[in-house]
């Protein structure tokens, strides 16, 4: 039977489950886009032809959505008059800080946790483990008493600090995992060479492990860039952040839509773009190392 | 001390002074009523703070709208993501692209979520009421200061943000089902749904307890969505237990009810993750 | 039981070509080795059989129906898999009940065939424990179980034994030789072990590059190999080969090589002679080193060579010889008497010796 005969019955056979799994992707898809889409087109109209919706039922209406003057009217209000410029700013520095500081204690700990022979190394894990179970405000309300006695409140340290109490832990854990993952053996041929243990870690275990330091720095960055209830608890006013400055937005009197999503876009751009970067380790990282691609 | 042990050092005490301290001050302090003005003292009130617990109306309630909501997620996130994991599973063509999509609500801000949903749902010019009211589910009113739809724009949301989730965990677990046991079952004359319940799904148990530990974790925690679309309202129909510890801590500002109140949640989180974690372990029988 | 037959298959993945154009039967009841090394095609042509991967071109018959476009699980068969493929959640008992449990036997039929099944590989006392608990030969057994269990059209088997040790391959070697013939089963065995091949099947079909080499019986492919490849592929230590030239000489023809030369007796040529050869061919003799007599001195001896090292092998020894700039191996006895560099004399026994033409591989022999 010539070929293309033969995949064309085949074919025929599935022809029905495969239409039926593009239809739902296809819709998963556009379920997915349009809350962003909306919103991004949102912020580049004038306040009333945002609001501007349809009667009920009109249909064809809907694609007034696309017709509009386009305007950076909000972006600049988000600015000038909301001062959002060192909201970004505040979180961009806590995130990286903070990220920072937890991949490299992060990253020489989990050599050490991965390396060493503990005793303690069960008890270790289910520690680290236990640190995401707790709920955010658990943590917060005694992180909140110790900060304000110490004065780190409405702080950029403190709020560096209180991102590195759920970072910490996230990157012990995913790079351990990834050292794990490197055969012994390599190492144990460098210590016959006569390599030390810190060059050991520096010029083999270390490069190897690059690709899951790095996917743990920017998910860290991710996590605290995303967060809210922590910057809003500990960094107060005069370390507030983009989550936390959208939310004031909205006060009993009005609510600012134009900035709020020009700046939920500001907020969430970004970070689509880190996702996309790091999207091979991007399940591992959020299972903590649990699951690998 | 071995170089491995200088080493975990530096993280360690870091880890020690960030996570033991203040969770050994929580513990202290769910047994104070906090002072909150400068120049009142904490008073010491033992099990006061948790007896207060059980007493209070709106915890219990609470509870029930938790389970409510937890429930009903996790269940259609469950199963929408097991068949998007399926799907991307079976696609040949353009996987990595419809994948990489797929991927996007995880990334971002609950609080953004929060206010993606807050503007569609919104009564005046929300794209997703009009919508609803279009094709007639909803007469009138609003969505998100009704009593039950409230609570199912949460569910919708939470849907839309963590199904990702689950569907790229599951679909991680599909891809490393090995494939010469499918192969075997095959040979061994089972059909194609035989081989997903009996070859499949088995080979996936790890992943799917995995998957759902943590999104149920996560879930307990976030309350970024409820605070910016329903503040717990209307009339307290949204505050999850979880919600609710926030208000108190944060609004009623009673630390040490509040830490009472985190410490049993994060006690019934972890109780209710080893049971889980556990009777998975025991059913899945031994691997 | 039935018959497997291959009409003109082929397998392309893309533009790489891994089986081409093969032709087979497996009669029914036959035990049918599909020999070669890695990536020759056999074990694509196994899987197409299965049903495992589609045919690119060709048909597959199972019995007397075509069975292209049948799925794999309603082909009726059964595999046995290189890495023994056990469900890891099931206990062995239900690791081979799993078949029949697929196709709705009853409870009771299912316990009296995996008993049986299980007496017959001796893995009785292994029925209640977990695949992770077993060593590899255990199962292997168990895999061939899950097999056995049913009455299937066909066996199936992929390099089944290639993980075990070598002495417990020996020993599996005899057991499934003997299942075959116990069983009455049609099998297509795959593997690139030649000992596997010639002592456990009825006929053995060489592949290479995705092309089949030959077909016979172990006897024809070690005696009458077609070609070089074949000549070169079985038999262990392998056939010399070394680079002569074919020499007419009226109506007798005589092998030239710069280090020895020798006349072919009439039994020889008159296997080629029809073939029109020109006076003078370059060619390749084939000699296994069974097929030398060794002496310590000159007398009559073909070839002159120089002791390279001594293999000994318990009751026999392999010399290499160099001869020139050429190695050959021969085989002796253990007590031949020889030291390395020492010169050595090797007699051809001509009823055994092969003849390839030098550019194309063929045997000039029919």
């Amino acid at each position: 039977m010539p070929q293309n005969v033969r995949e064309t019955i085949l074919k025929k056979r599935t022809a029905v489950g495969t239409i039926f799994m593009v239809i739902v992707l296809a819709v998963w898809i556009v379920w997915t886009v349009t809350p962003l889409l909306i919103t991004a087109l949102s912020c580049v109209k004038i306040t009333r032809e945002a609001f501007a919706t349809p009667e009920y039922g009109d249909w064809k209406g809907v694609l007034n959505i696309f017709r509009f003057q386009p305007t950076l009217e909000h972006f600049k209000t988000l600015f000038k008059v909301e001062g959002f410029g060192p909201y970004i700013w505040h979180g961009l520095v806590a995130a990286f800080s903070s990220s920072a500081i937890a991949v490299i204690m992060g990253t020489l700990g989990a050599y050490g946790l991965s390396r060493g022979r503990f005793r303690m190394e069960s008890n270790i894990s289910f520690w680290i483990i236990s640190t995401r179970m707790a709920p955010a405000v658990v943590v917060i309300v005694p992180l909140y008493f110790i900060f304000r006695r110490l004065g780190l409140l409405s702080t950029i340290p403190g709020l560096i600090v209180a991102y590195t109490t759920f970072n910490l832990p996230f990157a012990l854990w995913l790079i351990k995992g990834f050292f794990d993952d490197i055969p012994v053996e390599i190492e144990e041929a460098a210590f016959v060479d006569g390599d030390t243990h810190w060059d050991v870690f520096r010029k083999i275990a270390a490069p190897l492990a690059a690709p899951g330091i790095v996917a743990a720095f920017v998910l860290c960055v991710l996590f605290s860039w995303n967060d809210f209830l922590f910057a809003a608890v500990i960094g107060g006013h005069a370390a507030k952040t983009v989550p936390v400055g959208i939310t004031e937005l909205r006060t009993t009197v009005e609510v600012l839509w134009g900035p709020i999503n020009s700046a939920t876009m500001i907020l969430v751009f970004p970070m689509i773009f880190l996702g996309i970067l790091i999207r091979k380790y991007l399940i591992q990282g959020l299972t903590m190392g649990a699951v690998r691609e | 001390m071995s170089f491995y042990g200088w080493m975990v050092i530096p993280a360690a005490f870091l880890l020690v002074l960030i996570t033991v301290y203040p969770f050994f001050w929580m513990i202290v302090m769910s047994l104070l009523k906090v002072a909150t003005k400068p120049g009142m003292k904490s008073e010491f009130v033992g099990l006061a703070n948790y007896a207060g617990l059980v007493k209070d109306s709106l915890w219990v309630k609470g509870w029930v709208i938790q389970a409510k909501y937890v429930g009903i997620s996790m269940s259609i996130e469950f199963i929408l993501g097991f068949a998007i994991a399926l799907f991307l599973n079976n696609l040949k063509k353009g996987a990595n692209l419809v994948t990489t999509i797929v991927l996007i609500p995880m990334m971002l801000a609950p609080v953004a979520v929060g206010f993606l949903y807050l503007y569609l749902f919104n009564s005046s010019f929300g794209w997703y009421y009009w919508f609803i009211r279009s094709i007639g589910i909803l007469q009138k009113g609003s969505i998100l200061g009704d009593m039950s739809w409230a609570m199912a724009a949460i569910i919708i949301v939470d849907v839309w943000e963590w199904t990702p989730f689950m569907a790229l965990v599951f679909l991680a677990g599909l891809k490393k089902v090995p494939l010469d046991q499918l192969e075997a079952a095959k040979c061994d004359g089972a059909p194609p749904v035989r081989r997903f319940l009996d070859v499949t799904l088995p080979n996936m148990t790890s992943v799917i307890v995995i998957g759902v530990l943590i999104r149920f974790i996560d879930i307990m925690r976030y309350i970024d969505n409820i605070f910016v679309m329903t503040t717990g309202g209307p009339a307290g129909a949204t505050k999850t237990v979880s919600y609710y510890l926030f208000d108190v801590a944060f609004r009623f500002f009673e630390l040490g009810r509040g830490a009472a109140h985190g410490f049993v949640l994060l006690l019934v989180i972890m109780f209710i993750a080893m049971f889980f974690v556990n009777s998975m372990q025991k059913k899945g029988g031994q691997r | 039981m039935a018959r497997v037959k291959l009409e003109n298959v082929w397998k392309k993945y893309g533009d790489v070509e891994a089986v081409r154009n093969v032709t087979l039967e497996c009669r029914d009841k036959e035990f049918l080795c599909l020999l070669g090394p890695s990536g020759c095609g056999k074990s694509s042509t196994l899987r197409m059989i299965a049903g495992l991967e589609y045919v690119t071109e060709g048909k597959i018959y199972i019995g007397d129906r075509c069975v292209n476009e049948i799925d794999p699980y309603k082909r009726d068969i059964a595999m046995v898999f290189e890495s023994y493929a056990l469900y890891p959640h099931k206990k062995v008992y239900d690791n081979m009940a799993y078949p029949l449990r697929v196709q709705r036997y009853k409870e009771d039929e299912i316990k009296k065939r995996v008993g049986r099944a299980a007496e017959i590989l001796d893995i009785k006392e292994l029925l209640d424990r977990w695949p992770r608990q077993l060593s590899g030969g255990q199962k292997q057994r168990v895999a061939i179980g899950r097999a056995i269990v049913r009455d299937p059209k066909v066996f199936l088997l992929d390099e089944p034994i290639s993980h075990l040790d070598a002495k417990l391959r020996t020993h599996m070697r005899g057991e499934l030789k003997r299942l075959h013939r116990d069983l009455d089963a049609t099998m297509v065995y795959v593997t690139h072990d030649q000992l596997e091949g010639m002592t456990m099947a009825d006929r053995i079909a060489v592949m290479n590059l995705g092309l089949l080499q030959q077909v016979g019986t172990p006897d024809e492919v070690f005696n009458h190999p077609k070609n070089k490849f074949v000549a070169g592929f079985i038999g262990d230590p392998p056939m010399n080969f070394i680079g002569c030239t074919l020499m007419r000489n009226g109506r007798s023809y005589r092998i030239e090589h710069p280090q020895f030369r020798f006349d072919l007796p009439e039994s020889v040529t008159s296997r080629f002679i029809n073939k029109n050869l020109p006076d003078s061919a370059d060619v390749e003799i084939g000699i296994r080193p069974e097929s030398f007599v060794l002496s310590n001195k000159q007398g009559g001896a073909d070839i002159a060579g120089k002791v390279y090292i001594t293999e000994p092998l318990g009751e026999d020894m392999i010399i290499d010889i160099s001869i020139g700039e050429e190695l050959v191996k021969a085989k002796t006895q253990i007590g031949f008497k020889t030291d390395v560099d020492e010169k050595i004399f090797m007699k051809v026994k001509f009823e055994r010796i092969h003849i390839f033409d030098r550019n194309s591989g063929d045997s000039l022999l029919s």
